[in-house]
């Protein structure tokens, strides 16, 4: 008997799975059916999975239910007396148990018969209810033949999908260039905003739900960031660094070889060992310096300039506290440029991902230029830009240009997303393919020795040539700056060109 | 005894039955139901179906001292339980003595028992629920097995007593006694006009039918089967919520706890005498009608509308089906 009820309790479980699937599978199936119709209707990813998952997930928690429905004994026994017409024998056997007298051996002995000469599937057959099974098929059919045929929604679907890898894309370059930032070492506190600032921006691109959203992020960032950039970044840098390589080159006398602001407290330490002929030297040195840093370091400059006055008045100990107070001030321009530089570089990621992104979706543009920086492109940045070059003293070539996106258009292939947007752009060498003409330019203006600066190659096929301006502001001013720190070129020349990258970075 | 001599003797004695009473194997079954259980017994039926015949033949049928009293409007319950005479001795001393009536055996006919005036009727309250009589403060005890069986005419109902629901209650089952199939009424016919005597040979005695008695009581019902009878009887009271709408609308007071004692009770028999070991739901519902017809007490609606008792029952079975196993899918 015993072998008996553990059939038909294993039967059991097997009906109860039976008979509540034919309860769910209704609903379940029209949940299903629900869900893939909405996905035909609105362009959301998640219907059709969760009509497959709403599937999936009825079969497998009633497989678990079926598995863990608590089915005693006694139900096993009352299922197979009813199903079995044994008049009560086997659940009046349990429940008799041991019991001994003549009737509980009776009992006991005919429900061992009946056992024997009965199957479990004869005491629990299953019961299928047609009109039931037939809804259940006519709903998942429907579902299935609505999923796999095609949908007008799954194209907006994969242009999403699209937009979401390619924001995941940006997000990991933004998170690469934070680390980046903080890899510098010493780093100043402003960098690590800035790398901060990078990371959020990051984490508002992956969680962006669609690519205005992110626009808007990346445009709230900018923001951030410029406010951080002084429009006077290459006065002080040029200024700073100047600095740096004149003393560099030519140390004060008895300093050192540190860096400016290093040579400078050494020289203020060392001033009372100097003779009267090396203070008159030093103090026109200093003069000549602070000149150079009247437009990047008015602090340093005015240190320099009260450093070379004491010297000229015999004042050892105000040229001192004159030359410590250039040095702080030299310290502290440095830091506030490299903050500046940081900041410079974040919102060029920024400008790349804004790039980037507004390129997301929509068709490669075709470019055509010329090495004079004329450039003319169709397609999906169409625009127009215009711009001479620029070789000034640097000798750096630059154009300037400007454009307008192109109208978008629904299905968004071939045209710019950004709609409306004043995208100005320029002419940028390194993204052009090469094999163009090659171009140099040099000093033409001003008074320094015309050089060689560099080349720029022009684009002779089809390719990406102009590209954002923001994209390449960063690079080309770091360019100029250092350009302008190797090359002697006088305070007036640099303040122009400073000025230049200045106005380009405001948007003037 | 075994449960399987239980059996050979309740055939016995209904075979011995059936060489006087033609057909009527329900009836006989329910009959001998009742005397395996010393349950008393109420059969109705109109007259001429062979209520008394029965009855006298069961008496036949077994070894059992045998009463029958015929109820008239002027019968007395002195008439049926006995009374005290005085006596004199040869001493010349006067005393009183009991001199039992017909209730003191252990098989009474109770014919036609709603002729009877309702204190002659409550005179058989005590014998039937006790099994003893007090007269003159004495109580006696009736002999075992004591059977009551009563007879009653559904019809010419002028100047009879319907029986109180107390006396009524204490029926275990009220059989009623349907007229015979054209068949059965050729044999009847045949076996009641011709010159052919029959001579019964009792099966049983009152030590074996004791023994029986006391085997029914020992039969196994299950919990569930127990449960079952007593949903039945819960079900019969208009004020439960399990009652159906007929019990609501034509039963004034449902069935006694008496009532499920008799389903229980019966069903044990009716188990061993199929060769059962044990009492199981189907018995108690084969007995359902029997055992809880008369213990309905219907209503004014029930009578207007032409509703019988046993409609209401068969309404109660249908609210009240076996109880199923409460697992979904399970049979």
């Amino acid at each position: 008997m015993t072998d008996l009820l553990a059939g038909v309790r294993r039967r059991l479980r097997l009906a109860w799975g039976v008979a509540t699937a034919e309860l769910v599978a209704p609903v379940a199936a029209g949940a299903a059916l629900v869900l893939v119709v909405v996905g035909r209707l609105r362009p959301w990813s998640w219907p059709e999975p969760a009509a497959l998952g709403v599937a999936g997930a009825s079969v497998v928690l009633l497989g678990l239910a079926a598995i863990a429905v608590r089915i005693p004994m006694a139900v096993a026994a009352r299922a197979a007396d009813r199903g079995l017409v044994t008049g009560d024998a086997f659940f009046t056997a349990l429940e008799l148990g041991g019991a001994d007298g003549p009737f509980p051996e009776r009992v006991r002995a005919r429900a061992a018969r009946l056992a024997v000469s009965h199957r479990p599937a004869e005491a629990v057959p299953l019961r299928f209810h047609g009109r039931r099974l037939a809804v259940v098929g006519a709903l998942a059919a429907a579902a299935v033949a609505l999923a796999v045929t095609a949908n007008s929604q799954d194209d907006v679907r994969r242009r999403r999908a699209a937009e979401q890898a390619a924001l995941a894309e940006e997000a990991a370059k933004l998170r690469d260039a934070a680390a980046e930032l903080r890899q510098t070492p010493n780093a100043p506190a402003g960098q690590e905003a800035v790398a901060r600032r990078l990371e959020e921006l990051a984490r508002q691109l992956a969680q962006a739900p669609d690519l205005a959203a992110a626009h808007q992020a990346l445009d709230a960032a900018a923001r951030d960031l410029s406010k951080q950039v002084s429009s006077d970044l290459l006065a002080q840098k040029a200024a700073v660094r100047g600095l740096d390589r004149s003393l560099a080159s030519a140390p004060l006398p008895g300093a050192g070889t540190g860096d400016a602001a290093a040579q400078l407290r050494a020289e203020a330490a060392a001033l009372a060992g100097l003779t009267a002929e090396q203070r008159a030297a030093l103090a026109d040195r200093l003069a000549a310096l602070a000149a150079t840093q009247t437009a990047g370091n008015p602090a340093a400059a005015s240190s320099l300039s009260a450093a070379a006055a004491a010297l000229r008045a015999g004042d050892n100990a105000g040229a001192s506290a004159a030359l410590n107070a250039a040095a702080g001030a030299q310290e502290g321009a440095a830091a506030d440029v490299a903050g500046q530089e940081a900041a410079l570089a974040g919102l060029g990621s920024v400008a790349a991902a804004q790039s980037n992104l507004a390129g997301a979706g929509q068709g490669q543009g075709q470019g055509q230029g010329q090495g004079q920086g004329q450039g003319q492109g169709q397609g999906g940045q169409q625009g127009q830009g215009a711009g001479g070059p620029s070789g000034q003293v640097g000798g750096t070539n630059a154009s300037q240009g400007s454009g307008q996106g192109g109208q978008g258009t629904p299905d968004g292939t071939g045209n710019n997303a950004s709609t409306g947007l004043e995208s100005p752009t320029v002419f940028d060498p390194q993204s052009a393919s090469t094999n163009g003409e090659q171009l140099n330019t040099s000093g033409a203006q001003g008074e320094g020795p015309t050089q060689q600066a560099g080349k720029v190659d022009g684009p002779s096929q089809r390719g990406t040539a102009q590209v954002p301006l923001a994209d390449v502001l960063p690079r080309y001013s770091a360019e100029a700056t250092r350009a302008l720190g190797q090359l002697n070129i006088p305070p007036s020349q640099r303040a122009l060109v400073q000025s230049y990258f200045a106005a380009l970075a405001e948007g003037r | 005894m075994t449960p399987e001599e239980y059996g050979e003797r309740a055939e016995a004695i209904e075979a011995q039955i059936g060489r006087v009473i033609v057909g009527q194997r329900e009836l006989v079954r329910q009959v001998i139901v009742c005397l395996l259980c010393e349950g008393h017994v109420l059969l109705e039926g109109v007259p001429g179906l062979g209520k008394t015949q029965l009855l006298k033949t069961l008496s036949g049928a077994v070894d059992l001292a045998f009463s029958r009293i015929q109820f008239t409007p002027d019968l007395m319950p002195a008439d049926i339980l006995g009374t005290q005479v005085l006596e004199e001795d040869e001493a010349g001393h006067r005393h009183f003595r009991f001199r039992a009536g017909p209730i003191f055996a252990s098989l009474v006919l109770a014919d036609e028992v709603n002729r009877a005036t309702p204190k002659t009727q409550s005179a058989l309250l005590e014998a039937m629920q006790e099994r003893s009589v007090t007269v003159a403060g004495e109580t006696r005890p009736l002999p075992r097995p004591f059977l009551v069986m009563a007879t009653q005419n559904p019809i010419e109902m002028e100047g009879t007593y319907p029986l109180p629901e107390a006396q009524l209650d204490r029926f275990l089952l009220k059989v009623l006694v349907p007229f015979p199939p054209a068949a059965d009424l050729v044999a009847v016919v045949e076996r009641t006009t011709g010159d052919r005597h029959v001579e019964l040979e009792p099966a049983a005695d009152d030590v074996i039918l004791s023994a029986m008695v006391d085997l029914t009581r020992q039969v196994p019902a299950a919990s569930n089967v127990v449960q079952h009878a007593v949903d039945l009887v819960v079900a019969t009271h208009p004020d439960r919520p399990e009652a159906p709408a007929a019990v609501r609308q034509y039963v004034r007071f449902g069935a006694s706890p008496r009532g499920a004692q008799a389903l229980v009770l019966t069903a044990k028999a009716t188990a061993l005498l199929d060769g059962r070991p044990n009492a199981s739901s189907a018995d108690v519902r084969s007995v359902a009608a029997a055992a809880l017809r008369h213990r309905l007490v219907m209503g004014y609606e029930a009578v207007a509308d032409g509703v019988t008792a046993d409609e209401v029952v068969d309404e109660v079975l249908k609210a009240v089906p076996d109880p199923p196993t409460g697992l979904r899918g399970a049979p």
